[in-house]
């Protein structure tokens, strides 16, 4: 340890002079006189090359950033290429005319600065941030990234496979997909209503991102913003020299028009089959940027949805309310922006959730904000302002948008002094006219079958499948078996199985088939022990016609035991689940020829696998609702496995969330030969088999 | 591809090894060419308590961030959690404050607050407009003198730990891969558990117990106080005095087992986890490093660097732009006081083996030993250091961060501003000896998370 002499002498110094202890008292301090703090200083100019300048000065710490702002977009995105805008901020950075491919990155990384570009839907920003010194070296390089992109075919090509392989990623969360349909009715054909999908972005080719840039990146269309380090004199100079020979030429920007006008509300439910939860979205477009509105819709969002202390932070939203996590917000852009509420309930509480969100909307339109309740808003608006300047890069910010949406540098120097003057009712003046629940669109994601009857109530509903394609809900439900099954073909016998991961031994699993407790029935047990999970499943059913009686799953792991325990007669499923938090029962209605438990395996042993290519199985789930299982017959493959040399049936089965590939002996009778988990190394290979009634 | 790598990183982030990542530079670097020295005076109160301040008169915010020597390491045997179950009581239960009202005093003020536990510390901050430092340092007095448990506030922070652990382990993509990693790579027995502990130990702890750990660790002389922005430091030693110096301290005695001497050798360890949450495979490499305060961690910082920061890096370079087998790669070293890890990550691209990559992972490591590192590398490497310590100083709160980690790592706050010749000196054969010395097979383990099956279909294959 190294304690430095200064920090001795210090501490020495402060014992000799400390004062009698006043001591902390029982209520917090009251505040000091808050300081007048005025909008800090810029300035603002404009480059020989046609481009604006703002420049926030702050020498603090040697380091600049420069943001270089240029209007288009995601709302210039041809609708056929959702997604251009992004692309060629992407690539931008990916290399220059006439260089090698990596040199870019090498540069830049040499020098510590950190270059990037994004595109939000008014505006594609191209970022550059580096310490002082290096700033006119990298300045060097943002130029001919900005003027002369190499854009390589090949670089785009790997973008546009990421990109895809996102979407594919981000499209399993619920989340998402909300967010996704609640933007897509909203904004309908309106520009800023582009979605990207697999598709637009396979149309996205070279020729496209460099018509892109060289329509949309030109000085004339383009905001400069300079914070940090430098003065405003030595950045004008700097930029001058190294964007000197940046052509200007004429920009049509996107017109706004296409908003979809509702007079009633709409309800979008986009299905995530099997979600508990339900995502949900309600909200509406509200006005243009520019709208001397916005000041009142802001506080009136503080109020009702950010932060612990709002409305919906407390109430709906508190610990123990219908939606816990509820919170709400709006978007300004340059054109219409919006409002949206939002929370994340259990699928019984949907209707009682949304009914409560919108409630919070109309009580705030019809009654204005209790004066306390607003004073503490508008305290926190105006008392956060220290923390909102702390940095350049804040203060160039909020310049920043001021500018973008052509406000006056008077509307960003007086805005705390128009927040303190709002009465309550302005704010419910502002609510009136900006926010109607009877136009709201109210989107949730999660499982239309179990949310579609709650949400009927708020208006038509459209269903749709996470790839935004519209359904009926009729195709959603699970069918029923088409065709027939005959159990007779099974006999008794039992199976031993080894299991193992990487080719590692970690378990075994031990089947037996056998007559059942009652005439006409048989019954499979399954008891495995992988690894510390010891399983033991267990199902009955009626041979003759395969129809499922009763099934037991048992899983127990490291002292935990979780049991599902099924029966199903006459359509109607009855049982429980018993897991850590408790016991609950379960209640469902299964279509006809619904299976339990294991019997989707073993209807590959009675099926005829040559006859059909896919068959589609409903199941029972542990929560007694039913989802189909599809069976993918795959050809025939000759299979391995210490039990001997086996032709099988190769199967996929994807159902339950995971999907594994079954080999079935081909002929009779058959079983089960290996199983694998498809997409992990595990596999369970026969090694014994005994037919006819085993030993018990 | 920057959203795919935010997304991902976004995904570690909870598991806290990033955490340990992002603030790498652990030993940030002032150049010769000018970092301007950060000003620094320190004094002590008659309680023991430790104060660093750093005035900063461009902004009208101050910065207050106490850390306490206590982490997720002091967890009693079988009681893993506690600390940073006292954490939470610490925000939620004081003489005069209910739950929730700490937040909302700071955020009536305009301030923003946070709390957070490390393996090795517990800190707890606000940053606030600088006419309410007064109302910020009242705040650290309510902690300081002591928290007022009640049984319930217990139950429910102990529930709220439980669910959010959950959500880190279950809940997100590589959580449990994460977990795993920590506890199989390193020996050193109080690092081997998540700070949030692990399920269950914290099931039969009564209200005494949790009081007699506060009592213990949270106390004055076990702290330090980081008050940075627009303040005096004559105004900080009267508020100081006023609002802490009368709250009586007992000397803590912690008792964690020493540091190993040298990181384990004894043997590669390998393990894989099933992880429902994962959309692909993941792979993470560790190796054994010493603690935060060994000389070695210098080259071992700027090798980290030369690996995987920027697109020109050599592991990217490598795995991502020439041989495409993953999106993404990255290396970086998670500091501790007693023991360090070097760690490395990455996951396939669709088609590809995660063997593939850890053999490329391996070549470049090799090609270390082998060819070593170019000066232009090393300078490089430097440079990146020196704007990471600038950008970490661009907020009072970054600063106070700063100054805390200086102070706890080395036993002087003062070395922050000393930085730059310890890495000024390192040679490119100090990076290679440092390699070849901690990068070995037989100190590393390497954990494989796989996606695994979802939902009721648990249980037999």
């Amino acid at each position: 340890m190294i304690v430095s002499g200064r920090a001795q002498g210090a501490a020495l110094a402060a014992a000799f002079c400390l004062a009698p202890a006043a001591g902390a008292g029982q209520s917090p301090p009251v505040p000091a006189t808050a300081p007048d703090i005025p909008f800090p200083e810029f300035q603002l100019r404009e480059l020989s090359n046609g481009a604006e300048l703002l420049v926030v000065s702050h020498h603090e710490q040697p380091h600049v950033t420069v943001n270089l702002v240029i209007r288009g977009g995601t709302a210039a995105d041809p609708p056929r290429q959702a997604g251009l805008a992004a692309m060629t901020a992407e690539l931008l950075t990916k290399g220059v005319e006439g260089q090698p491919a990596s040199q870019v990155a090498e540069d830049l990384d040499f020098l510590g600065a950190q270059l990037g570009a994004s595109a939000g839907p008014d505006y594609t920003t191209v970022s550059l941030s580096s310490v002082t010194e290096n700033l006119d070296a990298a300045l060097a390089i943002m130029a001919d990234v900005v003027i002369r992109p190499a854009f390589p075919a090949d670089d785009l090509a790997r973008q546009v496979a990421r990109a895809r392989s996102a979407l594919t990623i981000q499209e399993r969360a619920p989340t998402f997909l909300a967010s996704r349909a609640f933007t897509r009715a909203l904004y309908g054909e309106h520009p800023y209503g582009k979605i990207q999908t697999a598709e637009s972005l396979g149309r996205i080719d070279v020729q496209a991102v460099t018509r892109y840039h060289r329509d949309y990146y030109r000085p004339n269309n383009a905001v400069f913003v300079v914070a940090g380090d430098v003065s405003a004199d030595a950045a004008a100079a700097a930029l001058d020299g190294h964007f000197g020979d940046w052509e200007a030429a004429p920009v049509s920007l996107p017109t706004y028009h296409g908003l979809p006008q509702r007079s009633a509300p709409e309800v979008v439910l986009v299905h995530v089959a099997g979600a508990r939860d339900a995502v949900v979205r309600v909200g509406q477009a509200v006005t243009r940027g520019d709208d001397p509105d916005w000041t009142a819709l802001r506080v009136a969002n503080r109020l009702l949805g950010e932060g612990m202390s709002s409305r919906l932070g407390t109430g709906v939203g508190g610990e123990s309310g219908i939606a816990p996590g509820a919170s709400s917000g709006v978007i300004r852009r340059t054109d219409a922006g919006y409002f949206q509420a939002r929370a994340e309930v259990a699928a019984e509480v949907v209707d009682a959730a949304v009914a409560a969100l919108v409630a919070e909307v109309e009580r705030l339109r019809s009654e204005a904000p209790a004066p306390d309740e607003l004073e503490a808003v508008l305290l926190y608006l105006a008392g956060s302002f220290p923390l909102s300047i702390e940095t350049p890069q804040q203060i160039a910010n909020q310049v920043t948008t001021y500018l973008l949406l052509g406000l006056e540098r008077d509307a960003l120097e007086t805005y705390r002094e128009r927040i303190a003057a709002l009465t309550p009712d302005d704010v419910r003046a502002a609510v009136e006219v900006q926010l109607q629940p009877d136009r709201m669109i109210i989107v949730v994601a999660g499982d239309a079958l179990h949310l579609h009857d709650r949400l009927a109530r708020f208006g038509p509903v459209t269903v749709e499948t996470d790839q935004g394609v519209q359904v009926a809900l009729d195709d959603l439900r699970p069918r029923a078996r088409e065709f027939a099954l005959d159990g007779s073909l099974l006999g008794p016998g039992s199976w031993t199985y080894d299991v193992q991961a990487q080719d590692w031994p970690v378990g075994e699993l031990r089947r037996r088939l056998t007559p059942g407790d009652q005439p006409g029935t048989m019954t499979m047990v399954s008891e495995a022990s992988i690894g510390p999970r010891e399983v033991h499943r267990e199902v009955t059913f009626r041979a003759a016609t395969f129809e499922a009686v009763r099934s037991e799953d048992r899983l127990r792991m490291q002292g935990r035991e979780m049991v599902s325990a099924l029966e199903l007669e006459a359509g109607q499923v009855t049982g429980f689940f018993r897991g850590p938090g408790g016991q609950q029962p379960v209640e469902g209605t299964a279509v006809a020829g619904a299976v339990l438990g294991e019997m989707t395996e073993l209807a590959l042993w009675v099926a005829d696998l040559e006859a059909a290519d896919e068959i589609v199985i409903p199941v029972v789930q542990p929560d007694g609702s039913v989802a189909d299982w599809t069976l993918k017959m795959q050809g025939r493959r000759e299979v391995t496995v210490p039990a001997g040399v086996f032709d099988t049936y190769q199967v996929e089965v994807d159902g339950g969330g995971q999907r594994q590939r079954v080999y079935v002996r081909a002929e009779r009778p058959r079983y089960t030969v290996k199983i694998e988990v498809v997409g992990q190394p595990v596999v369970t290979l026969l090694t014994d088999v005994t037919e006819g009634s085993p030993e018990r | 591809m920057r959203r795919i790598r935010e997304a991902w990183l976004g995904q570690r982030l909870a598991g806290g090894l990033l955490l340990a990542l992002l603030a790498a530079p652990s030993s940030g670097a002032a150049q010769a060419s000018g970092l301007p020295p950060l000003p620094i005076d320190t004094f002590s109160l008659s309680n023991g308590l430790l104060v660093i301040v750093s005035e900063d008169h461009s902004v009208p915010v101050v910065a207050t961030e106490m850390w306490f020597e206590v982490g997720s390491a002091d967890d009693p045997p079988g009681q893993s959690g506690l600390t940073q179950l006292a954490q939470l009581l610490a925000r939620a239960e004081t003489a005069n404050l209910a739950e929730g009202e700490q937040a909302r005093l700071v955020a009536e003020a305009g301030g923003a607050a946070g709390a957070f536990t490390t393996h090795d510390v517990t800190g707890f901050w606000e940053v606030v407009p600088s006419h309410r430092v007064e109302l910020a340092l009242w705040l650290h007095s309510e902690r300081l003198a002591g928290v007022v448990l009640t049984g319930n506030g217990l139950d429910r922070h102990r529930e709220r730990l439980t669910r959010e652990r959950r959500a880190r382990q279950q809940g997100q993509p590589f959580g449990g891969v994460q977990m795993a990693l920590d506890s199989l790579a390193t020996d050193y027995e109080p690092y081997r558990h998540p700070a949030m502990g692990r399920p269950g130990e914290l099931e039969d702890l009564s209200t005494d117990r949790v009081q007699a750990f506060l009592d213990r660790f949270f106390v004055p002389g076990n702290a330090v106080l980081a008050v940075v922005g627009d303040v005096t430091g004559a105004q900080v030693r009267a508020l100081t005095q006023e609002y802490l110096g009368s709250i009586p301290s007992v000397a803590p005695h912690a008792d964690r087992p020493p540091a190993p001497d040298t990181p384990r050798s004894d043997g590669e360890r390998r393990s894989t986890v099933e992880d429902p949450m994962a959309q692909v495979p993941v792979i993470y490499m560790a190796y054994n490093i010493p603690g935060a305060s060994h000389p070695d961690v210098y080259p071992l910082t700027l090798l980290s660097r030369i690996l995987s920061t920027g697109e020109s890096s050599r592991l990217h370079r490598r795995l991502v732009v020439e041989r495409q087998v993953a999106p993404v790669v990255f290396s970086g070293l998670n500091t501790r006081r007693a023991a360090g890890l070097f760690l490395f990550g990455s996951l396939p691209n669709p088609g590809v083996e995660l063997d593939r990559i850890e053999r490329l992972l391996d070549q470049e490591i090799d090609r270390l030993r082998t060819e070593g590192v170019t000066d232009r590398e090393v300078e490089k490497a430097r440079n990146q250091v020196r704007a990471a310590e600038v950008g970490s100083r661009l907020s009072v709160k970054g600063k106070a961060d700063v100054l805390l980690k200086f102070h706890h790592l080395y036993g002087d706050a003062f070395a922050v501003n000393e930085e730059l010749q310890r890495f000024e000196a390192v040679s490119a054969e100090d990076i290679v000896r440092t390699a070849r010395k901690h990068l070995a097979r037989d100190n590393r383990t390497v954990i494989v998370g796989r996606p695994a099956a979802r939902g009721a279909g648990e249980g037999a294959p």
